[in-house]
Formats: structure tokens, C-alpha cells, sequence
């Protein structure tokens, strides 16, 4: 679970997100699924169902109107912010507020923005936790003889059918976001829309900001590809926190003492492509060599995080072609690598070599490429700067292994006694002849045994569950859970213990910021159990 | 001090001379900012010197009036003996003397000086309504200290002038209109004069703040012209009402779509001047369907305007 995700109300037939047709004389009755009159949501057939209710009684309390998010207490299914009409016309304070809300209340309560509901500010807003929305500004468009399209505005003659044409265009786009959701696609779907709406734009670019908070609601790992198709992915908390990772906990194996800087592929992941097989096959002293690869936007891949989640799971249009934006981040991020990461020296196998100056002010560097990188020339070039680098003969592997560990857990946690098995990019870690984990291209993560997660336990209480004396099955549950720790995001390891016990290990699938708050829902999958 | 002339019901026409006082001593409406303006204590001899050079431009006009931005009545901004001594200082004894006051001023002590002059005191009640007093104007009296205001005036022989407010803050356009037209009832009961004041957004208030954040519309002209049509039936019977919006057809004023707001700004003053709002009934725009939706579906948005 995360914010925008889809809630089925099962005995009313409603799904969220939705958008509510203002059943009122002034607004043509249209077919829908959720209606709202006076305060109250109706379903299809206009039946009250109970998605919590509205106060609307503007005359009881005057001052009721002047309030904003701040009177959020108390167990409420149903969170209406009252003034998300005019505070949308202020996209950045809407944004801000609209996050706060989410974080305040957790993931159970729905969010229902009053008075919001354009094409193209619902993806944005599902994205960031809004549940509902309602037909107003259907009436303001038609009004306004305006037919609103996704992707630009398109003004009309007054008709009749312009309300319909208007709200049908909205019932669509919620059924659209929800197949976003299915597909893990949300995140670019609210790219787009943004695109062409400049206040959600600025909405858009304001969450972003608010990193801290969207990075709790974005699983470490999904399904999708992840798609970089304009400079605002370059903000999308899974890159921006990948990044944060390279920067702040990586360490280079110590084994591997020249660095060497190549560039992307489109094939994923890097090595099963033409242009890196051809590179491989010209490194000489392999053992002793880090490869390094640059890509937007996720800066620098080290060779043996190519099959960690997303170095393999994303998307970029590989044009060659670099904008100055992704130019700046992969050069603080080099930066900031080269500062922990010392080295003997660099070789730089690269077409276009934007980021020299950085490299200039940390070590000696050799260029090897002449045109393009797979010329033969280059290649050769390759060849011959590496095969001076000594190498003592010992295998990486486990060296490699730990590096994804130190990425995903924050910390190394197989010692030298453990053999690495498998053919690449399968790899199992093994100690005493029992399994810890498994590298799989399908997890694309560390995945633990009962024995790997006591390592990890000895090592970090980072990815703990606590959880109450039960039977362990296929999964747990919220109501199940003791204590998580915030730690953990959707997609993480989690280590279930009872009584101080290892109990069991499984899959996050929900943050452990809503583990803690949420009343329901699959919190973990369980993979193995005592 | 600053001076002007105004056309006047049937035909007639006023001086209007705005006192520079000390200012209001209440000062406190969530819309006015007339206050903001005031610029210290102001000295006995300013005050009557001020009278004097607007008096030099007077034309003999049928109705003079004295404003302050507060109460003409409030011995904080002019003293009884100043009163009296402007009074005196007016060239004819018959001419219609309009003031206006707060009701805590208008007192047996501060009426019975005026005995014998044609005075007109004009009160801002703006609402009928005790809990949009409070909480939309934050006026600071109720609706009984307007009554037995009035009724002081009443004894007195002067003639009752009432303003009310239109669309004061946390009301929607429904409610605004509502509320202004249970007021004209009640108003037509304890004033010879309504005279109907559309909230227009001044700077260092309330108002100001809410309208920036976008979470306040001044009131739509229909609304005004709605309450005209409404108040037909008290002109019908005698009672004068009047509105001369400040800042009208602009976005800061009581507006339409600002294509129409023209055109019925001018019918209007035609109709106060003739005392005849029926023909208001005639005017049309398209914007006519977005003020109606406001009507009803503000309620949906917690009060919160829909159309710029």
C-alpha cells in the first residue's frame, strides 16, 4: 500500500478514487458512481452510503469556515479539505497542505478535495493522497464553454452536452488513474498530466520538494519500469533516494583500486548489452577494476548494483545527448561519490566526458575513448590501460554482494565465510552449507532466508517487525504488529520477531510509518518462518 | 479633508464633506479599512478650519453631509462644543444635516444639542442578524443597541438613515443574499432611508486577506440588483433606498463579469435617482447562470467563491 492506491468499499460497490457528480438542480443529472447532495455521498442508484459524512451546515458555525487542515483529531474515515478551491489557485501552499494532511492522518482515512476535480490535476493529486473529488469544476468549464482535454484546453460553442462531454472526460480520467495504480505507472501518468497544466506543474515540482515525506509513501521496489520522461523524473523520490544511497552509504570494494567510468546502455541490465559485453571483453585485470556507469537519472551505477532495484528497472530515451540538468546532478553526485570512494587512479571510457573537472580535483585520469566508445581504437585503448593494474587473483563476488547489501540494509552483512553460487546474474549466498540470500533479476533485491535475517538482525534493527505470538502463514496483517520499524518501505526485507525471537521473514507491503498506523490491510508477505 | 457632490433621490442633490478626526475609536470591522487612513488626534481649531474651506465650495445643495469615517457623535473625534460649533457654522438652519454615528454615541446627552435642526443620523446596523454581527463584520454591538439607538432618534424628531452590509466575510453568496434581504424587513421597520453597501475589499483588513487567498468574492452586482427588486415593495410604501457601491464593476468591488457591470451600474443610479427598481427586471448576461450557480453550489465548497 501507498498514497494513491485503490480502496474498495465492497458492501457499497464504490471504488476510490472517485469523483462525486454534485446531484443538485443547477448540475445536469448524469450517470455516476458516487453522488454527493447536502453532505451526504450517494451511490449510483442515490442510496446514502457511509464514506464518512460531511458537515455542511454553513449556518450552525460561522467560524467553522475559517479553519483550515489543523482540527484533524480523533479516528475519521473521511478528511474533506474545505478549502482546496481558492488554496489550489495557490498550487505550492496546496501541495504543502495536502501533505501534511496525508502525513497527519496515515494511509486508512480518504481525502476528499471540495470543489477540485480538472483532468489533469487528478493524477497529480491521486499521487500525493487525495481520494476524492467532485464535479464543480465540470460545471466551471461548461460554464466557461470550455471542453476540457488532457492535454491542452479547447473552447467551445455552448451545448447542451458540454457538462456531459466534461464529466465524462473526468470519469475517465479517474478510470485511467486507477489503471495507473494497477500498473505501478502513477508516478508518470502524474508526470504527463502536469506537463500541460501549469499549476500542477508547480504542484508537482512542490511534492517533490517535500522528499522526506513522499519518499516513506514510495515502495522500494515495483513492478513498472520506471520512466525518466521529462527533467521532473529527475526529482522522483525512488531516483532522488537511489542517489542518496550512492552518495551517502556506498563503499567501494576495497579490492578494486582503479575506477572506470562508462556509459549506459539501453539494454538492461548493462552487461547482457552489445556495447558493455564488447567492453568486458577488452578489460583486462577485471578483478581490480570498479566499473562505474553513468546514467541519468540515476548518476553512477556501480558494476555490481546493475541488477539492484531500479539500475535495471528504468527507462530513459538514450539519445547521447545530455541536458544541463542531469549534467549538474551527476557531477555533485561524482563529487560527493569520489569524496568516500578514494582510488589509485581513473580511466575514463567515455564519448563525451562532461564531468572531468570534477574527476580533476580528485585523482589522475586517462581517457581511452577516440570517437565512439565500441571503435575498435577505443576498445584497444581499454585494453591497454588496464592491463598494467595488479590484482592479487581473489574473486569479488562476495565483496560485490556486500556492496548491494551495504545499499539495500545500510550495512555488510556476510562475513568471510560465506561463498557466493549461481550463474550470473542468479547468485545465492551460502554459509555452511545453508543459504542466507538470493540475488534474483526478478527481485532485483537481496532476498533472506531465516538465516540471512539473523544476520541482518545482528547487524541492524532497521528492517524489524515486531509482532504478536501467532501462527505465521502466507501473511501478516496490521492488526497483527506490535512495533515496525520506519525503516522499512513497501518492498523492503522484514524481519518478524516475537519475544525477542526470529520468527519469520518476508516482504513489506506497506511502509512501516503505516505499519504503525493503519487499522488493516496486508502488512507483510511471509517468505520463510520458524 | 476632502469634499464632493452627489446627485440625490428625486432630483436632489448633496454636499459631502469628509471630516479628517482622529477616527473611529471601534475600529475593528473585518472590512473597513477607512481607519487605516486616519492620521492622529486631530486639534478643535482643525477640525472647524477644515468645515471652513469645504464650506467656501458650497452651492446652496439640498443636503449637507458631515462624515468622519467614525461617528459624528463620539466625543473622542469632535467634542460636544466643536459639534455645536460646525453645526452653527452650516449657512442655512432648514438644509437636511446627515451624520452618522455608532449607536453607543447616540445618547439623550449627544442628541439634545441638535434639537431644532434638520438632522438625518445615519447607522451602520449591516446586519439583522446578532451572529453575522459578530462573526462576519465583528461590528461590536447588537442588533438591540441598534434599536434603542433608533428609537432615540426617533423621539428626538430626526430622520433614521441605516446602512447595510452586502456579502459580509464566511458568508456565500446564498447566505449573503439571505441575509441582507431579512435585513431590509427588519431595517424598513426602524429606518426612513435604507441604504444598501456592498463590501468592497480595502487594504489592512480582513477582508483583504481572505480575498488575496482567493477564499472571498466581493458580491455579485446581480445580488445587489436582486435585493433592489426586492426592496420595491418598502419604496412602495414611502421608505427611500439607495446603494452607491464604492469600487463597483472593478475586482475589488460588488461585480459581474465585467462586461455587463457598466451598463447596470448606470441603470441602477438611474433607478435610485427615480426611486423605481422595477425596471432592474429587464437586465440580462450570460454571466447571469454563473452568479446562479454560485447561489447554489457554493454551499458545496464550504462557501468559498466559484467564479472569479
Amino acid at each position: 500500500m501507498r498514497i494513491g492506491r485503490i480502496r474498495i468499499f465492497r458492501d457499497v460497490k464504490i471504488e476510490t478514487p472517485n469523483v462525486a457528480l454534485i446531484d443538485d438542480e443547477r448540475v445536469p443529472s448524469e450517470r455516476a458512481e458516487l453522488f454527493i447532495k447536502n453532505g451526504v455521498f450517494l451511490d449510483e442508484n442515490k442510496k446514502e452510503v457511509q464514506l464518512g459524512s460531511l458537515e455542511l451546515d454553513l449556518n450552525s458555525d460561522l467560524n467553522n469556515l475559517y479553519s483550515d487542515l489543523n482540527n484533524t483529531e480523533g479516528n475519521k474515515e473521511l478528511y474533506i479539505v474545505k478549502d482546496s478551491l481558492p488554496m489550489a489557485k495557490n498550487p505550492k501552499l496546496f501541495a504543502r497542505k495536502i501533505l501534511e494532511l496525508r502525513k497527519r492522518v496515515g494511509t486508512d482515512p480518504l481525502i476528499y478535495c471540495a470543489g477540485i476535480g480538472r483532468i489533469n490535476e487528478i493524477a497529480p493529486l491521486v499521487y500525493c493522497g487525495v481520494d476524492l473529488f467532485d464535479s464543480l469544476q465540470c460545471t466551471i468549464a461548461s460554464r466557461n464553454e470550455t471542453l476540457m482535454n488532457p492535454s491542452f484546453m479547447d473552447t467551445k460553442e455552448t451545448d447542451e452536452k458540454l457538462f456531459k462531454e466534461n464529466f465524462d472526460g473526468v470519469k475517465n480520467e479517474i478510470k485511467i488513474v486507477k489503471k495507473a495504480i494497477k500498473m505501478d505507472s502513477l508516478r508518470e501518468l502524474a508526470e504527463v498530466r502536469s506537463l500541460y497544466d501549469s499549476s500542477m506543474n508547480v504542484f508537482l515540482r512542490e511534492i517533490d520538494d517535500e522528499y522526506s515525506t513522499m519518499e516513506i509513501f514510495s515502495p522500494v521496489k515495483s513492478s513498472a519500469k520506471l520512466k525518466s520522461l521529462s527533467t521532473y523524473s529527475l526529482a522522483r523520490p525512488e531516483f532522488k533516494r537511489y542517489r542518496k544511497r550512492i552518495c551517502e552509504l556506498y563503499r567501494r570494494p576495497e579490492s578494486a583500486e582503479v575506477l572506470l567510468l562508462l556509459p549506459c546502455s539501453a539494454k538492461k541490465p548493462y552487461s547482457f548489452s552489445r556495447s558493455h559485453r564488447s567492453f568486458i571483453r577488452s578489460i583486462r585485470n577485471r578483478e581490480g577494476v570498479h566499473e562505474v556507469i553513468i546514467t541519468s537519472p540515476l548518476a553512477l551505477v556501480p558494476r555490481e548494483l546493475e541488477l539492484f532495484y531500479p539500475c535495471s528497472n528504468y527507462d530513459i530515451p538514450v539519445s547521447g545527448h545530455w541536458y544541463e540538468d542531469e549534467k549538474t546532478m551527476i557531477k555533485n553526485c561524482l563529487n560527493e561519490f569520489l569524496k568516500r570512494n578514494g582510488y589509485k587512479k581513473a580511466i575514463v571510457h567515455f564519448e563525451d566526458p562532461f564531468f572531468l573537472d570534477v574527476l580533476k580535483s580528485h585523482m589522475e585520469y586517462e581517457c581511452t575513448c577516440k570517437g565512439k566508445a565500441t571503435s575498435p581504437e577505443s576498445l584497444e585503448n581499454l585494453t591497454k590501460a588496464t592491463s598494467k593494474i595488479q590484482v592479487n587473483g581473489k574473486s569479488r563476488s562476495l565483496e560485490d554482494i556486500n556492496s548491494i547489501s551495504n545499499v539495500q540494509f545500510g550495512v555488510r552483512i556476510f562475513d568471510e565465510s560465506c561463498k557466493i553460487r549461481g550463474k550470473y546474474p542468479y547468485q545465492k549466498v551460502n554459509r555452511g552449507g545453508k543459504q542466507m540470500a538470493m540475488l534474483s533479476p526478478e527481485r532485483q533485491m537481496l532476498s533472506l532466508t531465516i538465516d540471512g535475517a539473523v544476520a541482518l538482525h545482528k547487524k541492524t534493527s532497521d528492517f524489524d517487525v515486531e509482532i504478536e505470538d501467532f501462527e505465521l502463514k502466507g501473511a501478516v496483517c496490521v492488526p497483527g504488529i506490535a512495533k515496525s520499524s520506519e525503516r522499512i518501505r513497501e518492498g523492503d526485507e522484514a524481519i518478524l520477531i516475537c519475544n525477542k525471537k526470529i520468527k519469520g521473514v518476508g516482504v513489506a507491503t506497506m511502509s512501516g510509518f503505516e505499519m504503525n498506523r493503519a487499522k488493516r490491510g496486508v502488512a507483510i508477505k511471509v517468505r520463510h518462518h520458524t | 479633508m476632502n469634499f464632493w457632490r452627489e446627485n440625490e433621490v428625486f432630483g436632489k442633490n448633496a454636499f459631502v464633506i469628509l471630516l479628517e478626526t482622529s477616527g473611529c475609536s471601534w475600529r475593528s470591522c473585518y472590512m473597513c479599512g477607512y481607519n487605516y487612513k486616519q492620521t492622529g488626534e486631530k486639534s478643535d481649531q482643525d477640525l472647524i478650519n477644515q468645515i471652513e474651506s469645504a464650506l467656501l465650495n458650497y452651492k446652496g445643495e439640498d443636503i449637507i453631509k458631515i462624515f468622519t469615517s467614525g461617528s459624528f457623535l463620539d466625543d473622542s473625534e469632535i467634542n460636544p462644543t466643536t459639534r455645536k460649533r460646525i453645526l452653527d457654522l452650516l449657512p442655512d438652519r432648514d438644509k437636511q444635516i446627515t451624520i452618522e454615528s455608532r449607536p453607543e454615541f447616540i445618547t439623550e446627552k449627544n442628541l439634545k444639542p441638535l434639537k431644532g435642526r434638520n438632522i438625518e443620523v445615519a447607522i451602520g446596523l449591516e446586519s439583522s442578524n446578532n451572529t453575522v454581527l459578530k462573526n462576519c463584520v465583528n461590528k461590536g454591538f447588537k442588533v438591540e443597541d441598534f434599536v434603542e439607538a433608533s428609537t432615540k432618534v426617533l423621539d428626538h424628531g430626526f430622520k433614521r438613515k441605516v446602512y447595510l452590509l452586502l456579502k459580509p466575510p464566511f458568508l456565500s453568496e446564498k447566505e449573503a443574499l439571505i441575509d441582507l434581504k431579512s435585513s431590509i424587513d427588519f431595517a424598513s421597520i426602524y429606518a426612513d432611508t435604507i441604504s444598501i453597501n456592498p463590501v468592497n475589499v480595502q487594504n489592512h483588513t480582513l477582508v483583504k486577506r481572505l480575498w488575496v487567498e482567493k477564499r472571498y468574492r466581493p458580491p455579485w452586482l446581480w445580488s445587489l440588483v436582486d435585493a433592489l427588486i426586492y426592496s420595491q415593495k418598502y419604496v412602495d410604501k414611502g421608505k427611500v433606498v439607495v446603494s452607491m457601491p464604492s469600487g463597483a464593476g472593478r475586482e475589488r468591488g460588488v461585480h459581474n463579469c465585467f462586461s455587463c457591470d457598466t451598463e447596470i451600474i448606470k441603470k441602477m443610479d438611474k433607478c435610485r435617482i427615480k426611486q423605481s427598481y422595477d425596471d432592474l427586471k429587464d437586465l440580462s448576461c450570460d454571466c447571469i447562470e454563473k452568479w446562479k450557480d454560485s447561489l447554489a453550489l457554493e454551499k458545496y465548497v464550504f462557501g468559498n467563491p466559484i467564479y472569479p
